[in-house]
């Protein structure tokens, strides 16, 4: 058990006597009433668009008179009410309406009724109670101790009145007992879980080399020198990593259990470790999706813009959205970087208030912080809400000390001041808030898995583009070699053409020629050649034969005709000299 | 006279693996300083630093990531509408290699069109005195990744500060000038003329 810081018990009880401080007074009555009833005077806190897609006639009051209830059973839509506006006051804590508190310690005592481990969980929050009793006896010897050992004695033991319950915690549970409470509040001893721890303390882990790494680079220790814890830490990392295989490690992680394990020993912190996760229900932070982050973010937004409108409108003015610096407040349970003082306190209320107690913090730091953050521009203002929250809770005594030692200060902050006035969180808004986070989430789904639809599609469109762009791009080349080629015979056309004019007229000339040639060869040469010439022969044998005759015929007349002439000689050439 | 031009606003976006060094080159950057040990971060945190490149002055709004892969569900958040990217591997881890491929091509996909990218290769100086057999990445690697995916290329020591400034002038150069520069003081009804400023040439120093 750690003891190393004091808390410092009787500034709280001061701060707690007067309960109505700078608090308007709130009648619980009226609040739900105007919740109830249709009242949409309030223009300005008119809910956003997407609220329209909820149904909003079958609104039925709720009865809330039985503040002890949880939600009861009736249809979620009776909770809708979405668009009438909420009002939302800080209340003081009048102990009756702490919801949370109601509402968690319900839940615990649920789940260990129905718990497979009831009994071995029963024998573990024993232990814790009788290391409980050692501790209160030992530190009754010391007659000034401020802890009010009876109160937290009839807490453990379930006897303590809700009412009291709720101012006892927001004093701060005292460090000597703090985490032994955490274990017996959270039902987290679970001796079986013991086993677990104890068998797989050899085996291996797939996260080992990040875990380590990451225990190497957490600045935790360096201010609390507790390195002896490294190792404790290193292995309830890495068996948790094999408990649940599905988230494994995550790099939150750290940093929610190490205020853990400062506060109790290996075994205990195992156990606490696996109940804040499991029942919880941490691990939805830190799951694949991150559900429960980006609920709670959604949660926050939604109270921000109900408690603070202006503020709200501000950081949306300003662009900065509550994932850019509540993110890391949840994920870690507010231990990244606040001060470990004010980590334990925050705690505190977690285990007894359960997850959403996580909005009451944030949004009642946004509110006491408001003056600061309106007059800040973008990145101061981001800066701001990153590092400085916490500054305006600095002590008096300490503001404008440049350097004080803050490890051995144990009342650098004002502590008390963050926890008092935190607001009241309605159960039945927070269901409400999730039922318009599902519809948003799921509507996102829907455009998401269209989108990724959309993609798919459109990948192998492109790709189906991208062949048929190749294929374009080699047809076009074709194309234009085809072209040239056109080109070219474009040119050699009219050559072409000239060409075969003249081959063609060539042709006629020739064809010409051999039609003569032909003609001629028929009319030379007849065809019964050797009939024509006996023919002619015949013609030349009768000819011959005629000419004989007719030779032999001058003959004759040729020898009258000189018979003739000598006949006719006397007479000649009396005739002749006449 | 003359008055600087008012700084441009650039939203930039580290991404890579755990424990590469985002944080660390952010915070070289942005303090010149270095933690051996730097925490992990969670989320996502945000810092800002002015840049001065020849005459123009940038003012970078840096988101700097978780790495875990876990936290891989957060980054769109955070690259939506970046103008640029430093995407970080460490150059002895060939695994943070990968994981940088990998957010590249996310970028690519998702991330604004016109993005500009600077492939990192951090811990060098854990290769520095020819301590060769630590690199498990060649600069060669990262060269042709760089140039496959048209992306800036550094190697950087956020230890020893090596090329830490370079990265963020190489981004700044190439952020393109088209920003609507004309805002109009109204003090003496005198224009300022923006663009003949005499170049005060601070030789691109950054802090």
């Amino acid at each position: 058990m750690n003891q190393d810081t004091e808390s410092d018990n009787s500034e709280y009880a001061e701060a707690h006597s007067n309960k109505s401080l700078e608090v308007p007074e709130v009648d619980e009555e009226k609040v739900e009433m105007a919740d109830s009833e249709s009242n949409y005077e309030k223009s300005d806190e008119k809910d956003e668009s997407n609220d329209e897609k909820f149904d909003e006639k079958d609104v039925t009051p709720i009865d809330t008179s039985n503040d002890t209830d949880l939600p009861s059973r009736e249809p979620m839509k009776d909770y809708f009410r979405l668009n009438e506006p909420i009002i939302f006051e800080p209340e003081d804590l009048t102990p009756s309406n702490n919801h949370l508190l109601v509402n968690n310690l319900n839940r615990i005592k649920t789940t260990f009724d129905n718990h497979q481990d009831k009994s071995s969980i029963d024998q573990g929050t024993s232990t814790l109670k009788s290391l409980f009793q050692q501790i209160k006896n030992a530190s009754m010897i010391n007659t000034q101790s401020s802890i009010e050992w009876e109160k937290w004695e009839d807490l453990i033991n379930d006897k303590l009145p809700i009412e009291e319950i709720n101012l006892l915690i927001n004093k701060g549970i005292p460090n000597e007992i703090r985490g032994i409470i955490w274990g017996i509040i959270s039902r987290s001893n679970n001796l079986k879980l013991n086993d677990y721890f104890y068998n797989h303390a050899n085996l291996e882990s797939i996260h080992e080399r990040q875990i380590k790494k990451d225990i190497t680079r957490t600045s935790f220790y360096t201010s609390i020198s507790k390195l002896d814890k490294i190792n404790e830490i290193f292995n309830i990392l890495k068996i948790y990593s094999n408990y649940d295989k599905e988230i494994g490690y995550t790099q939150g992680m750290i940093f929610v259990l190490t205020p853990i394990n400062l506060q109790l020993n290996e075994f205990e912190s195992f156990n606490l470790l696996v109940n804040i996760m499991y029942d919880y229900n941490l691990r939805s932070f830190f799951d694949n999706e991150m559900k429960g982050l980006h609920l709670m973010l959604y949660k926050f937004d939604r109270l921000l813009q109900l408690t603070r409108p202006n503020l709200f409108n501000h950081l949306i003015n300003q662009g900065i959205k509550s994932s850019m610096y509540a993110s890391q407040w949840f994920l870690t349970l507010f231990s990244y970087k606040f001060p470990i003082d004010i980590v334990y306190r925050i705690f505190d209320h977690f285990i007894f208030e359960g997850l959403d107690f996580l909005l009451k913090i944030s949004i009642n730091l946004m509110i006491l912080n408001e003056h600061n953050l309106m007059n800040l521009k973008f990145d101061k203002l981001l800066g701001f809400l990153q590092n400085s929250l916490f500054n305006i809770f600095v002590n008096d005594k300490y503001i404008g000390d440049k350097s004080p030692e803050k490890s051995v200060i144990t009342d650098f902050y004002s502590i008390d001041k963050i926890f008092k006035n935190l607001i009241n969180i309605n159960p039945n808004d927070m269901i409400k808030f999730e039922a318009e986070f599902n519809e948003l989430y799921r509507q996102n789904k829907l455009k998401e898995e269209r989108i990724n639809k959309m993609n798919l599609v459109n990948g192998k469109l492109r790709n189906e583009i991208k062949y048929l762009q190749m294929n374009l791009a080699s047809l076009n080349q074709d194309h234009l070699s085809l072209l040239q080629n056109l080109i070219n015979y474009k040119i050699k056309l009219p050559e072409l053409v000239s060409q075969n004019f003249e081959l063609r007229e060539n042709i006629d000339q020739l064809t010409e020629d051999i039609d003569n040639l032909k003609t001629k060869i028929n009319d030379d040469v007849p065809e019964d050649i050797e009939n024509q010439i006996s023919k002619l022969l015949d013609i030349n044998k009768s000819e011959t034969e005629r000419n004989i005759s007719l030779e032999d015929e001058l003959d004759e007349l040729m020898a009258q005709d000189k018979e003739l002439d000598e006949k006719l000689a006397p007479f000649k050439k009396s005739w002749f000299w006449k | 006279m003359s008055f600087p031009n008012p700084p441009k606003a650039i939203k930039l976006v580290l991404l890579g693996e755990a424990a590469v060094g985002k944080s660390s080159l952010v915070l070289r950057f942005v303090s010149n300083d270095f933690q051996e040990n730097k925490e992990p971060t969670i989320g996502a945190a945000f810092l800002t630093q002015k840049c001065t490149i020849g005459d123009k002055t940038i003012k970078y709004e840096i988101w700097d990531t978780a790495g875990q892969e876990r936290f891989a569900s957060l980054a769109p958040m955070y690259y939506r509408n970046a103008q640029a990217a430093l995407v970080v591997y460490d150059i002895t881890k060939p695994a943070s290699f990968l994981k940088a491929r990998h957010w590249v091509k996310e970028l690519h996909e998702q991330a604004s069109k016109d993005i500009i990218i600077a492939l990192v290769g951090n811990k060098y100086d854990l290769v520095e005195d020819s301590n060769d057999e630590l690199r498990k990445v060649s600069v060669e690697e990262g060269k042709k990744l760089a140039e496959e995916e048209d992306l800036l290329f550094f190697e950087t020591s956020a230890k020893t500060s090596f090329n830490v400034n370079e990265v963020f002038i190489g981004i700044g150069s190439k952020i393109p000038d088209n920003s609507p520069v004309t805002e109009t003081r109204p003090e003496n009804g005198a224009r300022i003329d923006l663009s003949s400023q005499p170049a005060q040439k601070s030789n691109s120093s950054c802090c």
